[in-house]
């Protein structure tokens, strides 16, 4: 041990080297395995500090185990029905079997994309032209399939997907769903001609309305106005009757009641902006009868 | 040169003084003088050094001697470096995760590094993964909208409307009419589980994106598009934010709303923006022929009730007036009663004439006709022809 420090240079780097040559971390998320003179060997190696033999001995292949966003292509399919749509399915996938992936894809994840988007393709194709699209689009929640026909998707993409390319379809969804270009067009049209008929028929409703709501208004003062007179008759009545009783007192003279009543009549009728046309009959102006008279001879009226 | 240098150092002689007790004695003992004549003592005479060859050696055991203290304050260096490499702060919108040989050093809560002051052995022993924990992210829909740059939406303007819209550039949704609209939502988030978002997903933000698309697309297949851009905005985005909460818990994409939650805006298309215009003009006519008719409603009943109010009194009115008359009457009857029984007929004039004063003061126009002197009867010959009556005029104030 001449130099203790070169000893010790020299045991970090024959530390460094070996530690390369013959350990290796899995990170959190990634999912690796091991080949041995090019053969791959069984299970997946779990995150942490492993051990390996060197190269060319084994080989460390690791691959991303994170979920992977990806999204086929905006295009046509047809429905049960024969409506061309536009539909773009998004899928969220994992490297399952790092093994069967490394074997299908030697190229890396971009080959996975390739064939990845087939499977969608024709899990979307056969899924839309199993349904009307009335299953797409309904105002009635109980007909709409939507998340159903999403559902046929994944099942189906799902098994081919980890059984022939050992990757994992976690989810799958419909990100947008179009009408062609063309069909846009027409559908602006019938919009407009809806919202003509909307107008119209707002007009129309107004008019109805108010008129109902004034109608029974009407309605209603006519029969608070008959409650009203209905009522006030019928107080007017009860007076009648209660009057009545006070009016037996007058059969005690008729004679009297009369000219009281007359008089009284009299009175009420010259209070109503009344003209008088009087002559010497009427009393007082009888005490007058005779002051101008001629005097006629006897026995002549 | 090299050879002899290596001559020097690894002589017989040199090797003996080699083994000093250390190395700086090793060191002075290579120097020139007493030393060297000691060595030489018990052995064949070597051949005499040149004072050249000496100055040499002696430059390069300097030389090796710094050489050996720079590699010695590099090393010190390199070492003080590689620990204090591993120090590292943790902001406080975040959180760290220790990875120790790439996997995590703890689970839950534990394999969190809150903000502050930390220290962890440098890459490949350790890595620190910071994740903004405490941040708000934003998602903004992307397939629901028509193309608007930057510049235009800076200046508050929208590019022409075509006649149809292209699938590749302008994004739309189908409603349950089978109708057309445009929706944009915005939706911002809390990171909830570090360790999930950073090891779970390559882009958790994509995924949240998607699933926000999808949630435009499965709500607006619901409602129709009165419903969603005008008489259930409400229901619509409630429906949205109901689609993006199942389908995140279902993906478990490790994140939480923040309680400002999402903003939604959903448009008719612009090709047909006249016609919905119309629409609701209509709308507005209809709610106001409405409006009217009820305030001409109220107005009505409201007058009715009073007539009403006024028809009862008055019949009370009546009803006490021909009581208290009729009761009167008969008093005034009784209390007459015994002056008419006792003298009629003066009764009678006297009454009569009272009643007479009475008329006459109230008549407001009297015709005397005096008898002739001949006796003979008056002829009134009366033109009813009269003006009708002017009303008043309003008094001043």
């Amino acid at each position: 041990m001449r130099n203790p420090v070169t000893f010790a240079v020299g045991l970090v780097i024959l530390i460094i080297f070996g530690s390369i040559s013959f350990f290796f971390q899995v990170r959190q998320n990634e999912v690796a395995f091991l080949t041995t003179f090019g053969k791959a060997d069984e299970g997946v190696i779990k995150p942490g500090l492993r051990f390996k033999l060197p190269w060319p001995i084994q080989k460390v292949h690791r691959f991303d185990a994170r979920v992977h966003n990806f999204e086929g292509k905006f295009e046509e399919v047809q429905t049960r029905d024969q409506r061309n749509v536009l539909a773009l399915v998004y899928v969220g996938w994992r490297v399952a079997d790092p093994q069967k992936f490394n074997r299908s894809f030697p190229g890396g994840v971009d080959d996975a994309k390739r064939d990845l988007e087939n499977l969608v393709r024709s899990a979307k194709n056969a899924a839309v032209g199993r349904h009307d699209f009335s299953d797409f689009i309904n105002t009635d929640p109980a007909q709409l399939k939507f998340e159903a026909i999403e559902k046929e998707m994944l099942d189906q993409i799902a098994p081919n997907a980890k059984e022939k390319f050992g990757m994992e379809v976690k989810f799958l969804g419909i990100k947008r769903l179009g009408f062609p270009e063309s069909v846009t067009q027409k559908v602006f049209e019938r919009m407009k001609e809806e919202r003509q008929r909307l107008v119209k028929q707002f007009e129309g409703e107004g008019d109805r309305e108010a008129n109902i709501i004034r109608s029974e208004a009407d309605r209603k003062r006519s029969e608070l106005l008959a409650k009203a007179e209905a009522e006030a008759t019928t107080l007017r009545g009860q007076a009648e009757a209660e009057a009545a009783k006070a009016y037996k007192t007058l059969e005690q003279n008729p004679e009297l009641a009369v000219f009281l009543q007359k008089l009284a009549s009299m009175e009420q009728v010259s209070k109503e902006r009344a003209t008088l046309i009087l002559d010497q009959n009427t009393p007082p102006f009888d005490l007058l009868r005779g002051t101008n008279s001629i005097v006629r001879p006897a026995g002549k009226k | 040169m090299s050879d002899h240098d290596h001559s020097h150092s690894h002589g017989p002689n040199d090797h003996s003084h080699s083994h000093g007790p250390g190395p700086d004695d090793h060191a002075h003992s290579h120097g020139p003088g007493v030393e060297h004549h000691h060595h030489d003592a018990g052995a064949p005479d070597p051949a005499p050094e040149s004072p050249i060859e000496d100055s040499s050696t002696q430059a390069l055991s300097d030389a090796l001697k710094s050489s050996f203290v720079v590699v010695r304050v590099v090393m010190a260096g390199l070492i003080i470096l590689f620990f204090v490499s591993g120090i590292f702060t943790v902001g406080p919108q975040e959180v760290a995760i220790k990875l120790l040989f790439g996997a995590p050093t703890g689970t839950g809560d534990a394999a969190l590094l809150k903000p502050g002051l930390h220290w962890s052995f440098p890459f490949p022993v350790n890595e620190i993964v910071k994740i903004p924990r405490g941040q708000v992210h934003t998602v903004v829909s992307s397939v629901g909208w028509y193309p608007v740059t930057p510049q235009q939406e800076l200046a508050g303007q929208e590019p022409p409307a075509g006649g149809t819209l292209n699938p590749a550039a302008d994004g739309y949704t189908l409603t349950a009419d089978g109708n057309i609209m445009h929706v944009k939502a915005t939706l911002r988030y809390y990171i909830s589980d570090p360790v999930a978002y950073a090891f779970e997903f390559v882009a958790v933000s994509n995924l949240v994106q998607d699933a926000l698309n999808n949630a435009l697309h499965h709500a607006s297949v619901q409602f129709t598009v009165d419903k969603a851009t005008r008489q259930d905005i409400a229901g619509f985005k409630e429906r949205l934010m109901g689609r993006v909460q199942q389908l995140v818990t279902a993906h478990g994409l490790s994140i939480e709303f923040d309680p400002r939650g999402c903003d939604v805006l959903a448009i008719p298309p612009r090709q047909v923006k006249a016609a919905f215009d119309a629409v609701l003009e209509a709308e507005n006519d209809k709610r106001k022929a409405i409006n009217t008719a009820q305030g001409d409603a109220n107005t009505t009943l409201t007058k009715a009730q009073a007539e009403a109010d006024a028809i009862k009194n008055g019949g009370r009115a009546d009803a006490t007036r021909i009581v208290q008359s009729a009761k009167a009457d008969a008093d005034y009857f009784l209390a007459r009663l015994p002056e008419f029984n006792s003298n009629q007929q003066l009764f009678r004039d006297r009454r009569l004439t009272e009643t007479m004063a009475v008329v006459l003061g109230n008549a407001q126009e009297k015709y005397f006709l005096v008898e002739r002197a001949d006796g003979t009867p008056r002829e009134l010959r009366i033109l009813l022809n009269r003006e009708p009556l002017k009303a008043a005029a309003p008094k001043q104030p």
